[in-house]
């Protein structure tokens, strides 16, 4: 196989090669070629596999979805609960900031 | 001679300047996005503190007012990230992308599964203090740059990679951002005590803190106030230099800067010769 120097791109024959595909092992030249997920990949491969990645959903993956947005909810809730819980357990006094006005009276 | 060891890239001053910039010159719309999201929240956990420190019946609502609280919090996050994306795009120069029911499905669902995790995550990382720069720019990543893609994994691995970047930029930033935080706290403190005292001064209006003096400070509420205030103040300058932070990182492969920087060079400046001409 000739080097890549001497490769034309598979859809324009009249422009050198810039890169081979790694999954169909064909030259193309920089407009026919993109980046995806860290690899080059010419666009008829990339197709394929956008393809065959949409084929493998799970139909449940959209339950399993609305699942995490749930338990999410339920994680700020019992965030928000617990600061509740914490707000509750500290004295009256020291909220109203009566407390430090009974310490500063007396050190007065 | 040996080179400075210096990180590639933009510095924490221009960083900071070129946010304050940015969100200085966005439009009002992008601004209401992030207030329709973020003051419903602010005031209602104003209102969940102030009835949980003093509330008879505090105890028996606790739990729906957290469910409320946990909405409100998704609710604001959700909208923090449309602020982010309109912030992205003004700073790459492309046309705003429509919102789609499936675009706004896939960023509802990325901030809802994601985001209540740094409610413990941060304060944890923020109490070992060694990780909390990496925590807590995951968390902000999220919302600046992982928040439209759909898969979950995704955006994790995105934001994970970014907060990765630049370590002593994100430090350097993240400790700015924190003194300026406690800077508009004070002034921000030091207004909420002046201003019953000057209403009275000024229009003889008489309120309950010029009754209370000075101890009106130590009400908690009062301190969750001047909080919540400080974090309306500066959040919007955090998200803004996250988004710079992660459109910069993705630009060293996308080359979406230097691509905004020549749409701009492209567009006719107002000063130049020939509207000058058309002027006279």
């Amino acid at each position: 196989m000739l080097p890549l120097a001497q490769q034309h791109c598979l859809n324009h024959p009249a422009r050198e090669a810039a890169a081979q595909c790694p999954q169909c092992r064909q030259f193309f030249c920089r407009e026919c070629i993109t980046e995806h997920d860290e690899r080059i990949l010419c666009a008829v491969c990339l197709r394929q596999l956008s393809r065959a990645a949409s084929a493998r959903r799970h139909p449940l993956r959209a339950l399993g979805r609305a699942g995490l947005a749930v338990a999410g909810l339920l994680t700020a809730a019992l965030f928000f609960y617990s600061v509740g819980q914490l707000l509750l357990l500290i004295p009256a006094a020291y909220h109203d900031g009566t407390l430090w006005k009974s310490f500063w009276s007396s050190v007065e | 001679m040996k080179a400075p060891n210096r990180e590639p890239g933009q510095g924490v001053i221009e960083v900071v300047e070129e946010a304050v910039h940015l969100l200085r010159g966005a439009p009002l719309p992008i601004h209401a996005a992030y207030a329709v999201g973020t003051l419903p929240f602010v005031l209602a956990f104003l209102y969940f503190w102030a009835d949980m420190s003093r509330g008879a019946f505090a105890r028996q609502h606790a739990a729906l007012g957290a469910t409320g609280m946990g909405l409100l919090f998704l609710w604001m996050k959700c909208w923090q990230a449309v602020f982010a994306s309109a912030l992205r795009t003004r700073v790459a120069g492309h046309a705003a992308a429509p919102w789609t029911i499936r675009r706004v499905a896939r960023l509802a669902l990325t901030q809802m599964a994601l985001q209540p995790s740094g409610l413990f995550a941060v304060p944890v990382a923020l109490a070992l203090l060694l990780p909390f720069p990496w925590v807590y720019s995951f968390y902000q990543n999220l919302t600046a740059a992982g928040g439209e893609t759909g898969d979950l994994g995704g955006a994790c691995k995105t934001a994970g990679i970014q907060a990765n970047l630049r370590p002593g930029q994100c430090f350097l930033l993240l400790g700015m951002l924190l003194l300026f935080a406690i800077l508009v706290w004070i002034n921000t403190l030091a207004a909420m005590a002046m201003l019953p005292s000057l209403l009275r001064m000024l229009f003889g209006v008489d309120t309950a803190f010029t009754q209370a003096g000075m101890h009106s400070v130590f009400n908690t509420t009062y301190l969750a106030c001047s909080f919540a205030l400080t974090y309306l103040f500066v959040d919007p300058l955090i998200k803004t230099v996250f988004v710079l932070r992660c459109f910069y990182a993705q630009s060293v492969r996308s080359g979406d800067d230097l691509k905004a920087e020549l749409a701009r060079l492209r567009a006719p400046s107002p000063n130049s010769p020939s509207l000058l001409a058309s002027r006279q």
